[in-house]
């Protein structure tokens, strides 16, 4: 058995991170895999197969909807959209985020200062 | 989409998540090829990147929130093939457990009839039952003008009383026949919400009306009389000889006693302190409570002058109690113990019979193991295989319950029960029963589960630990519970079946299969005075004489046998305040009538008054008190009991009769025997003795009543026996519940005992070939096999003796004797001596070549 690939990202990320991307428009799996990896410009390095589990908790929690239907390729795909509640929980999530963010950049200035 | 759905979807979604990472690793591998890779390093590279599919899968159904559910199905599909693979061990599992579950499920039925369901009507919770009670814990009943005191003065929402009575009631064309009537309050109906299915409610002016009041009949009387429910509305009914109109007709009764009939209580003739009455009222939300109202009502009596000893105080307590056993009493504590009982006796049962098929899968299980399965995995799976078991063993109970509680039903006399009173299966019983079935997987499972999940995960090694000796400690717990408690429940048996015939089977020499009986009651109306009675009784007893083939005639106050009044008495070498004795009120035809011939002295004189201190004994008394037979004209102290400091009153012993053991001892109890006065007894049960069959006088009987008075009621005209037979439908019914539930404990703990001479003989098979190939005969075959069981025979045969004793003391059951212990411990003996006896006897003519070449 193969072991299974690790995330870089903090846990809890991949959910607000798929909502982020599905904010402007319906994409399939594959294209939010490849839209995560672009927008970070490949610091974020998501094991692909790790994000079908995390859509499907966001369908189940409501967060996300889905349907079938062609994709550019003309092949039947799976794309998701973003509810309404699930733009509420980003919303509420990136605020969160940021602040940890800034919270976090702050205490690494702050140790670095002492330092200097 | 919620997870009922996903569940049903199940299949439609794995295809989906199939297409879905079709999709997703077709498109890298597109975009990896478009990057310039080929194919075959393409998928290479996009199998890295997207991850080991199995894994991802499994998360995304995880993700679904519905594996377990799907888990615990497989579960269960593989526990019932289980089942269908190894059907003897289904069969006597879930038979054994089917009969426990069943037992159970009759006791508590029976439990939640008497002592828990709720009144069958809308806030019976807020009604409370009025009632006076003295300072020795006696209840004298309300009289009308008390209540109609407490009804004008009580802070109560609302207040009904009424009384009950047994009146002869006729139509236009019928002769008269026996019902019982309660005559209501104006609020009593409404308070319970009583209603008629058919017709019409008593009007306010009807409350009033003292004289041809309508009456409210139940549907079973209107059926009775007039063919039909709708039959009976506007007929006319005479009521104790008044004519009535029927204005409705009650399908349900609700009413808290049962009754025929219903009458506003104006129609009641009596006097105004003349006792009886039952009353009930609603407390005012956010009013005065239980106490203070009771406090109330209570000074309210005594201003108007209407308590008249002040020992007697007036208590409310909530409808329910009233008319409920308590189930705190030790009799339906010991009731629910013994159905627990025998759930644990199957319980362990299907223990062992687990264990032992554990021992089997050692191999099975090892194997799983050693492929990777979780420990924990294994423990649910045999959980899983275990509830499938317990749950098919569930509806077996059901069924075992229902056919008993049919049986039981049988046994019940109609009249012995209110109307509301329901002993069936419903939703209550069966959430119990499931409740039962889910404590027997915990019984019975975990033992056999964790012992097998302690298997090594090396399938050559768990071979060789088989039999090891946590699971030889568990069969024998499981064992020694088993029989233990069986010794339990057979002593019990014992002793309840010898007090029933005891009871059932008077000792004196009475011919009692050709004795008649009938209840009769007169018109309060019509025989209203002393005189008025006498003279009805002297008149028919004269007249059924007259009319041939009956030779001796009792008017007695109830059944032979059937009811005692306990009092002091004081005699001989007893002195006062005295010993409490049992004192029936007998006719002066009684003995003559039912056969029994005094050993000295005479039985009473009819009319004379000169019986008022007269008292005939039995010899048991006479020998008790005196120390001698030779009784007659010694004097006697008799007093109310409970209140033997009250005046005592002499009287002198004219007679002495045969000790009767007419009831629940195993020895004749002393009894003494008071005159009936005939002039106070408005009912009466007839006892006839003629030169014909019962049969044959019940003709002379009732025409010789009817042609005396037509409104003279008469019912149940029957022989002696069948009514005594009847009236004993709690001892019998008590005999047949014992005797269930230990024959069946008793018949699962033999089960238990052959299933673990059969496992101890397979799992020693090697060991006892190899004995044999060494020259061992067949009777040490035997004995090595049944040494280790008589050690828990004798350990369960312990045990159950203690469990017995301290039952007896706990629950104040008749001790049990010396004798009985030994019969039952002697019956424990051989039915294990017998069921142990095939295996043994199997192993002790095993081939050990063949045996040893199997193990191999």
């Amino acid at each position: 058995m193969p072991p299974a690939p690790k995330s870089d990202l903090p846990q809890g990320t991949l959910d607000m991170l798929v909502l982020q991307v599905l904010a402007s428009e319906p994409l399939h799996g594959y294209a939010i895999a490849q839209r995560i990896r672009r927008l970070s410009r490949d610091v974020v390095k998501v094991p692909q197969g790790t994000l079908y589990p995390a859509l499907h908790r966001l369908e189940n929690r409501k967060l996300l909807t889905a349907e079938w239907k062609a994709s550019e390729t003309g092949r039947n795909a799976k794309y998701y959209r973003l509810t309404s509640r699930g733009r509420n929980q980003l919303k509420a999530e990136s605020q969160s985020w940021e602040r940890l963010a800034e919270a976090v950049a702050a205490i690494i200035r702050g140790a670095e200062g002492e330092a200097g | 989409m919620n997870w009922l759905q996903r569940l049903r979807h199940r299949e439609r979604l794995e295809h989906e998540l199939d297409a879905e990472i079709d999709f997703h690793v077709d498109e890298l591998v597109r975009d990896l090829m478009r990057d310039g890779l080929s194919e075959r390093d393409a998928l290479r590279q996009a199998a890295r990147e997207f991850g080991y599919v199995p894994q991802i899968k499994d998360d995304c159904r995880r993700a679904r929130g519905t594996e377990w559910l799907v888990d615990l199905i497989g579960d269960a599909r593989l526990g019932l093939r289980m089942l269908k693979k190894e059907r003897a061990f289904s069969i006597v599992a879930i038979g054994a457990l089917s009969l426990g579950l069943g037992v159970s499920t009759v006791f508590f039925s029976l439990v939640y009839a008497f002592c828990l369901a709720a009144l069958p009507f809308a806030g019976a919770g807020r009604l409370s039952d009025i009632s006076l009670r003295d300072d020795s814990g006696r209840q004298p009943s309300l009289t009308l003008s008390q209540a109609r005191a407490i009804a004008d003065e009580a802070p109560l929402a609302g207040i009904g009383y009424f009384t009950r009575r047994v009146v002869p009631v006729r139509t236009r064309d019928s002769s008269a026949r026996q019902i019982t009537i309660a005559y209501v309050s104006d609020d009593a109906l409404a308070l319970i919400g009583e209603e008629p299915s058919l017709g019409r409610e008593f009007q306010p002016q009807e409350y009033r009306q003292a004289r041809g009041a309508p009456a409210l009949v139940s549907a079973r009387l209107a059926t009775d009389l007039f063919g039909s429910p709708a039959a009976a509305l506007g007929h006319e009914l005479f009521v104790d000889t008044v004519s009535s109109v029927i204005v409705g007709v009650i399908s349900s009764p609700r009413f808290p006693e049962r009754s025929d009939a219903w009458q506003p209580i104006a129609s009641f003739a009596a006097a105004p302190d003349q006792p009886g009455l039952s009353m009930f009222g609603a407390l005012k939300p956010g009013g005065p409570d239980a106490t203070d109202v009771s406090s109330l009502i209570e000074s309210a009596l005594r201003r108007r002058s209407l308590l008249a000893s002040g020992r007697v105080h007036v208590t409310l307590v909530p409808l329910e109690s009233r008319y409920h056993a308590d189930i705190r009493q030790p009799g339906w504590i010991a009731f629910i113990m013994a159905g627990a009982l025998v759930v644990l006796i199957a319980s362990s049962n299907v223990g062992n019979l687990l264990l032992s098929r554990g021992v089997r899968r050692t191999n099975e299980v090892a194997t799983r193991l050693s492929l990777g399965a979780t420990r924990g995995r294994i423990f649910r799976q045999l959980i899983a295989e275990t509830s499938v078991l317990c749950a098919a063993a569930c509806g077996g109970g059901a069924f075992v319950a229902w056919i008993a509680l049919l049986g039981l039903r049988a046994q019940i006399p109609a009249s012995a029960l209110a109307d509301w009173t329901r002993i069936g299966l419903d939703w209550h019983i069966v959430a119990m029963l499931f409740a039962f079935g889910a404590a027997t997987v915990l019984l019975c499972g975990i033992a056999p589960a964790v012992q097998l999940m302690k298997t090594p995960a090396t399938p050559w090694h768990a071979r060789t630990t088989t039999a090891s000796r946590s699971v030889e400690r568990w069969s024998a717990t499981f064992l020694t519970v088993q029989l233990a408690l069986s010794m339990l429940l057979l002593c019990e048996m014992g002793l309840t079946v010898q007090l029933y015939r005891a009871v059932s089977a008077p000792r004196a020499p009475a011919h009692l299969a050709e004795v008649l009986t009938a209840q009769i009651s007169l018109s309060p109306r019509k025989y209203g005075t002393p005189q008025e009675r006498s003279a009805f009784y002297a008149d028919l007893r004269d007249r059924l004489r007259a009319a041939g083939l009956i030779t001796n005639a009792s008017f007695e106050g109830a059944l032979p046998g059937t009811e005692r009044v306990p009092r002091h008495v004081a005699a001989g070498s007893i002195h006062e305040p005295g010993t409490l004795v049992a004192s029936v009120t007998v006719d002066a035809g009684f003995f003559d009538t039912v056969g029994v011939s005094l050993e000295s002295g005479r039985t009473f004189e009819a009319n004379s008054r000169d019986t008022d201190g007269a008292v005939v004994v039995n010899d048991r008394f006479a020998s008790l008190f005196f120390g001698a037979t030779a009784v007659v004209g010694r004097q006697i102290r008799v007093m109310p009991a409970g209140d033997s400091n009250s005046a005592s009153a002499a009287r002198t012993i004219i007679g002495v009769v045969p000790s009767f053991a007419d009831q629940a001892t195993l020895e004749p109890a002393p009894v003494i025997f008071l005159p009936r006065d005939l002039r106070h007894a408005m009912a009466s049960t007839l006892i006839a003795r003629g030169t014909a069959p019962p049969q044959q006088l019940a003709s002379v009987l009732t025409n010789a009543i009817a042609k005396l008075d037509r409104d003279v009621a008469v019912s149940n005209v029957v022989p002696l026996t069948d009514a005594t037979w009847q009236a004993q439908w709690i001892g019998r019914m008590s005999q047949t519940l014992i005797t269930g539930i230990a024959s069946i404990g008793f018949f699962l703990a033999m089960i238990g005992v052959a299933a673990l001479t059969a496992h101890r003989v397979g799992s020693r098979a090697r060991e006892l070939s190899v004995r044999v190939a060494l020259g061992a005969t067949p009777t040490d075959v035997v004995r090595a096999v049944l040494r280790p069981l008589a050690l828990q025979l004798a350990a369960g045969l312990l045990v159950g003796g203690l469990l017995t004793v301290l039952w007896q003391g706990g629950f104040g059951s008749p001790g049990a004797t010396g004798s009985n212990l030994l019969l039952v411990a002697a019956l424990v003996t051989a039915a294990t001596a017998i069921f142990s006896a095939w295996p043994a006897r199997r192993a002790a003519h095993a081939d050990p070549v063949a045996a040893l070449n199997s193990q191999t």
